[in-house]
């Protein structure tokens, strides 16, 4: 986190209920980390999904969050009001889906997925995406939709972390106090306010 | 807030709080009668509400829903909520009227379905809630010069200032939307200060959501709001009328007697409900028809910091797609501007745009360059798409509801030409990298209102065919879609409903 940040989240720019569920999220202890809900073997499976899906290097550099244990978290949770009708409650899903790909990996690259090198999964995952890939449970529209979840869950869990949005300079949840609500006078072409948080990494121009 | 025993026969109870039950509760009590509201959610005081996304959670439906068909939709933090007000705690309160032809489009074009119910008639009653609730917009609306708003629009964010630009560039009239909030300070209600977390609940009451318009009114005219009470069945008497609601509360079964009931929990519960106990179901209706606004969405990146989480998030609005004369589809549908808070907009380039990897990691740099536009359009009723019950057990025994949902090849043409022509407003208000999401939002239909009991659940008034004492106010009852927001029209039809159950005889 940016010491501007952190400074922001103990001003009064943001409500009690909001500073504690960022700072809880902060605190998560993640490792070590022994998952609760997912087998071993499928949780290994995870973590070595999530770097792929969602490398984290570029923004946090070594500081990454184990999007794994996360996840694995969430899934003992009440989820998040839905999900695709063809497959199983969110964790049996889960489990299914990585120990599935684990036995597919297997036969079709003669590794273990945990074995496997970035660009093996690459290649699996892409294929899993064009719905071109089915496990022993799962057929491949199913198993694209599970990713479809993965995907979700690994970047909600990112963007919603004080650390990434301090590296986005993201001020959503500076809008008001719980004393003087101040909400934003300065939008649109008048730009940022001078308190507001700055922006790290901009986007690459290569238009 | 006053109480009644539960083994007093109330003139009527309501269930649920949102946008279909809270006016209903207002006027049934203000004329004098016993009102009892059941409502699955709890209280929040709206000071509590919080614009942290994963936290806002407690304001949204979230026991699961089972997701079906070509066009699966997602649930929970995108369209139902939960709580005493109902979803109206997180609505975006983008309030566009009904357009008069989209009642009528079967008559237009021998697709779709016609209202039972003139434009005429339901427009007092839009105006009505427009008063009641608070409603801001401009000063002259291009569309309808005739039209007045009670506030002048807040203030305008990037978005709506790119898609101003970007329809004057391409020749389409555009303005400041109508908007549920208000923006000036109206008794403990405050003005609205831009803080841009609409969707994660309002903590100063600027938004005229139900739990700060109705609800008081009705609790200050002696109804009765019950949280965390949820309606599973129903008692009935030898002639069929229901006689009370059995509701769940705190782990126990409780039921209070009533003279009528009325139906609020909105297109999804309110099916499921009926399933459930298979009452109101002569017809087959139930559960049918189910129906989702094509919610196309264009996103890009502009080269100067657009931060879309500040301001009212979709306040530009073009109406000049209701009918687009180089159409391959019947209806229309609305453009708005969008901001939009982190993990919704990181979720959409996810789901919408399909990144991941480091095109992902990178892509998420964008979001305070980003500017957004949405469509809200037509959706014909199916009889196939429709909500059933699941062989999953939910809350209090009920069967988890199962919402299957397709594109017909409507609303996939209309879908492709709002995305074109959203892309061109885009490109023209200077945003390049632009993309197009496949997305449906609302839900409406289900329990269709109409003129014959073998044909649709309730008639032009919301009351059952099959049982008199039994009405529907959500919006369930829509036999259309339309391409507005949903929230006007329900609230309308409700205070319509509520003037008929008083014998008020409104207009047809």
């Amino acid at each position: 986190m940016t010491s501007t940040y952190e400074q922001l989240l103990k001003s009064d720019r943001i409500s009690a209920r909001t500073r504690d569920a960022l700072e809880a999220r902060a605190a998560f202890k993640e490792h070590p980390y022994r998952p609760r809900h997912l087998s071993d073997r499928a949780f290994t499976i995870l973590e070595a999904l999530t770097a792929v899906v969602l490398p984290q290097k570029s923004l946090l550099g070594r500081k990454a969050l184990n999007l794994a244990a996360r996840i694995d978290a969430r899934l003992g949770g009440p989820g998040d009001g839905w999900r695709f009708a063809h497959l199983p409650p969110d964790r049996q899903a889960y489990e299914l889906a990585l120990c599935g790909l684990d036995d597919v990996c297997h036969e079709k690259l003669g590794v273990r997925l945990k074995d496997a090198d970035i660009e093996m999964i690459q290649v699996l995952l892409n294929e899993v995406e064009a719905a071109a890939m089915a496990t022993k449970d799962l057929s491949e529209d199913h198993l694209r939709q599970w990713f479809s979840d993965l995907c979700a869950d690994c970047v909600q869990i990112f963007i919603s972390h004080p650390s990434v949005q301090a590296q986005l300079g993201i001020d959503a949840v500076f809008n008001g106090g719980d004393g003087p609500f101040q909400g934003f006078e300065i939008m649109g072409a008048a730009g940022s306010a001078p308190w507001e948080p700055p922006i790290l990494n901009a986007p690459e121009t290569d238009a | 807030m006053k109480r009644y025993p539960t083994t007093e026969t109330v003139d009527a109870v309501i269930v649920g709080t949102g946008a279909g039950g809270a006016p209903m509760m207002a006027v049934l009590a203000e004329a004098g009668l016993s009102v009892v509201a059941l409502e699955a959610g709890k209280w929040h005081a709206p000071a509590t509400h919080t614009p942290d996304e994963e936290q806002a959670g407690d304001i949204y439906w979230l026991e699961e829903r089972l997701s079906d068909g070509k066009n699966p939709q997602p649930f929970g933090g995108n369209n139902s909520g939960t709580g005493v007000g109902g979803s109206t705690l997180h609505y975006g309160a983008f309030m566009p009227r009904l357009d008069a032809r989209d009642m009528t489009l079967h008559t237009e074009t021998g697709q779709g379905r016609d209202w039972p119910i003139r434009y005429e008639a339901l427009l007092p009653y839009l105006i009505k809630v427009e008063e009641d609730i608070g409603v801001s917009g401009p000063a002259s609306y291009p569309w309808d010069p005739t039209r007045r708003y009670a506030f002048p629009p807040p203030q305008r964010n990037e978005a709506a200032l790119a898609m101003m630009r970007g329809c004057q560039a391409i020749g389409l009239k555009s303005a400041d939307g109508p908007v549920a909030l208000i923006t000036a300070k109206q008794g403990t209600r405050e003005a609205c200060v831009g803080c841009g977390a609409c969707h994660q609940g309002c903590r100063n009451q600027a938004k005229s959501s139900a739990d700060v318009t109705y609800i008081p009114r009705a609790l200050a005219a002696g109804a009765e709001i019950r949280a965390e009470c949820f309606a599973h069945d129903f008692k009935r008497d030898s002639q069929g009328r229901i006689t009370g609601v059995i509701y769940r509360q705190g782990g126990k079964d409780v039921m209070q007697r009533c003279q009528r009931v009325i139906l609020c929990a909105g297109a999804v519960e309110t099916a499921r409900l009926l399933l459930h106990t298979g009452l109101a179901n002569r017809s087959d209706q139930v559960g049918r028809n189910y129906m989702a606004h094509v919610s196309t969405q264009v996103w890009g990146t502009v080269d100067h910091v657009t931060r879309p989480n500040k301001g009212y998030p979709s306040l530009a609005i073009t109406e000049d797609m209701i009918r687009p004369k180089d159409a391959d589809f019947v209806g229309g549908y609305l453009i708005q501007s969008l901001g939009m808070m982190p993990m919704t907009w990181a979720t959409n380039v996810v789901r919408g745009r399909g990144y991941w990897g480091e095109k992902l990691t990178r892509y998420l740099r964008d979001y305070n360059y980003a500017i957004g536009l949405g469509a809200h359009g037509e959706c014909l009723p199916s009889p196939d798409n429709r909500v059933i019950l699941s062989n999953e057990t939910g809350r209090a025994g009920m069967p988890k509801p199962l919402i299957t949902l397709s594109y017909s090849c409507n609303e996939k043409a209309l879908h492709r030409h709002a995305g074109l022509w959203m892309t061109r407003i885009a490109e023209a208000a200077g945003a390049r990298d632009i993309w197009t999401s496949e997305r449906s939002a609302h839900m409406m239909g289900t329990c269709r209102m109409g003129t014959d009991p073998d044909d649709a659940v309730v008639n032009a008034w919301g009351r059952s065919f099959d049982i008199e004492n039994l009405w529907i106010s959500d919006h369930s009852i829509f036999p259309s879609a339309t391409c507005a927001n949903p929230a006007a029209p329900i609230m309308a039809l409700s205070l319509r409903a509520a003037d008929k159950i008083l014998g008020r005889a409104p207009l047809n």
